[in-house]
């Protein structure tokens, strides 16, 4: 009995507890030219969709959580795509223009964090892709974009 | 007639002499069977990640074949009209064939094809052997009232995965660990599950099935309403109650006329100590209904059958979808498919042509690695964005046309 109440404790602790220690994702919020801060999440074109404003800056924050235990992509290795073309400073062109980049930190153990800061250039919809790849099925997701 | 059978309870009561242990070799048989195609799928999904050309079809990510996952992004669904990453449209097909499993057989996936309850049993019968003390806690009220956990575990996992988008499950999820521990891509926390759930086997009876399971908390209540469950004949059954105690999920079936309760994985174990011929029966709610079919064989006839058959239905009809993109069926890719972080060989495959020609229509060295990324050709040539990439290959494809 004791034995019995003992696992099943644990595993409440663990499904309660958070456990995020060798979780893995990528999550993003966007600063907005007024400051306010918003939480965005990809592939989500169903939804209500994040509106820009043509000609104002915006800060990306993006933060990515290894996935899994043995993590063989490094940070540096996230690809953006912005008009199916790799964002790059030199890119006046697309339709999300970027500013600037911040080199990716590491904040806590398997968290990394880095600012983008970019300008719609134009209306309409622009997809922001992020590319982790890796062997062990990678991340390919879209962040849409309403430019108004 | 002896063990599982269906049909109807005779009017003379004759006693029989059961071996269970020979009663249960279907099952066993397909458990064992279920637990090496559920690996063989995985290993072919790792291989073909590590570039292997298999002869034989893959059917893809396990997250894309698991039938949780389509409960996990129903929520998703229904707000959005999207799923879950990782989520498509094949694990609605296997969760459609686990309703339709259970709406005739009840919990049977539980019982006949889940590897997870299979690995907890055998260890369950090394347990056994290895200590006097098993399972002595079945039936008693504090089990029932673990039992209640598995709704909390379901109503957490719908919530929690409708709020973050994401398959927060796989965090603990024993089923996905004891597939690919050895991957190295398992979270640290759903090993450790898997650990504690293997020792808790050892000294109880399918610990996860009746205390945590949301897959198994889902079916169960979906059992209640089916067609075919284990049923008690009073004039027959002469209340020994050998049933009751040979339940290895404490089940008083000995008590009960038919057996509704969620935890019943239809293994058939009451029906084969019973010793009065017709007393217990895995029939329909009237007499007679399946009385021609008597044999265990039949049972796991059917149980694969219902399972199988809608999958393999899909998949031939070119419906199961269970890839992300269409690069592992060769042929069917389109222009509106190509994404940047294809491969040059996935994207040939895909158009069902060599690398060779591919390069020839994009310009570029023959010599290009097959593992190019479609978002690197651009530094190989300046102009070759993925954009480019499409109106190249539609030309080509036009010129071919014309």
């Amino acid at each position: 009995m004791r034995k019995l109440l003992f696992g099943v404790l644990f595993m409440i602790g663990l499904f309660f507890s958070g456990f995020g220690l060798y979780a893995c994702e990528m999550r993003y919020s966007l600063v907005q030219p007024d400051g306010n801060e918003l939480d965005i999440s990809p592939g989500d074109p169903a939804g209500t969709p994040v509106i820009l404003h043509a000609g104002e800056s915006y800060t990306l924050q993006v933060v990515f959580i290894q996935d899994h235990r043995k993590c063989v992509t490094p940070a540096e290795e996230t690809v953006y795509l912005v008009d199916e073309e790799k964002w790059k400073l030199t890119k006046e062109y697309l339709s999300l223009q970027l500013l600037s980049q911040s080199d990716w930190r590491e904040v806590s153990t398997g968290r990394w964090e880095q600012e983008i800061e970019f300008q719609p250039l134009r209306e309409g919809e622009c997809v922001l892709e992020v590319i982790r790849d890796c062997p062990k099925g990678g991340y390919d997701e879209r962040l849409v974009f309403r430019v108004s | 007639m002896n063990g599982l059978s269906f049909g109807s309870a005779k009017q003379g009561v004759r006693r029989v002499q059961v071996n269970t242990r020979r009663s249960q070799w279907v099952r066993r048989s397909v458990q064992i069977l279920l637990f090496l195609f559920v690996f063989s799928v995985v290993l072919s999904h790792y291989m073909e990640r590590r570039g292997l050309e298999l002869p034989w079809p893959v059917l893809g990510n396990f997250h894309a074949l698991c039938p949780f996952g389509a409960v996990e992004s129903a929520g998703r669904l229904l707000l959005d009209g999207a799923l879950i990453p990782k989520i498509r449209v094949s694990n609605f097909w296997v969760f459609g064939s686990l309703i339709l499993l259970t709406l005739v057989l009840g919990s049977a996936f539980c019982g006949y094809l889940c590897p997870l309850g299979s690995v907890q049993e055998w260890t369950g019968r090394l347990g056994r052997r290895l200590f006097r003390k098993f399972n002595r806690f079945s039936g008693h009220r504090l089990d029932r009232v673990l039992g209640f956990m598995r709704y909390g575990v379901l109503i957490l996992i719908l919530v929690q995965t409708t709020l973050s988008l994401r398959l927060v499950f796989q965090r603990v999820d024993p089923f996905y660990a004891l597939f690919h521990f050895w991957m190295g891509d398992v979270f640290l926390s759903a090993v450790i599950v898997l650990g504690v759930v293997l020792i808790l086997s050892l000294f109880f009876e399918r610990p996860w099935c009746r205390w945590f399971c949301p897959l198994g908390a889902l079916l169960g209540l979906l059992q209640r309403v089916s067609f075919l469950k284990i049923r008690r004949q009073k004039d027959v059954c002469s209340g020994c109650g050998k049933c009751s105690r040979a339940c290895p999920m404490g089940i008083t079936v000995a008590r009960i006329q038919c057996v509704k309760d969620s935890r019943c994985n239809r293994c058939g174990s009451c029906i084969d100590v019973c010793g009065r011929e017709g007393a217990l029966l895995l029939s329909g709610p009237r007499r007679g209904v399946f009385a021609p079919l008597k044999s265990r064989i039949v049972m796991g006839v059917l149980v694969l059958s219902l399972f199988f058959l809608p999958i393999v239905s899909a998949i031939t009809g070119g419906y199961f979808n269970s890839s992300a993109s269409k690069l592992e069926r060769p042929g069917t890719l389109t222009l509106q498919d190509i994404r940047g972080s294809m491969t040059l060989g996935e994207m040939a495959r895909g158009l069902r042509m060599d690398t060779a020609s591919l390069t020839a229509i994009l310009g570029i060295p023959p010599d290009t690695p097959d593992t190019t990324k479609m978002y690197d050709l651009e530094e190989i040539d300046g102009e070759l964005t993925i954009g480019q990439v499409k109106d190249r290959l539609s030309y080509h494809m036009e010129k071919r046309g014309s």
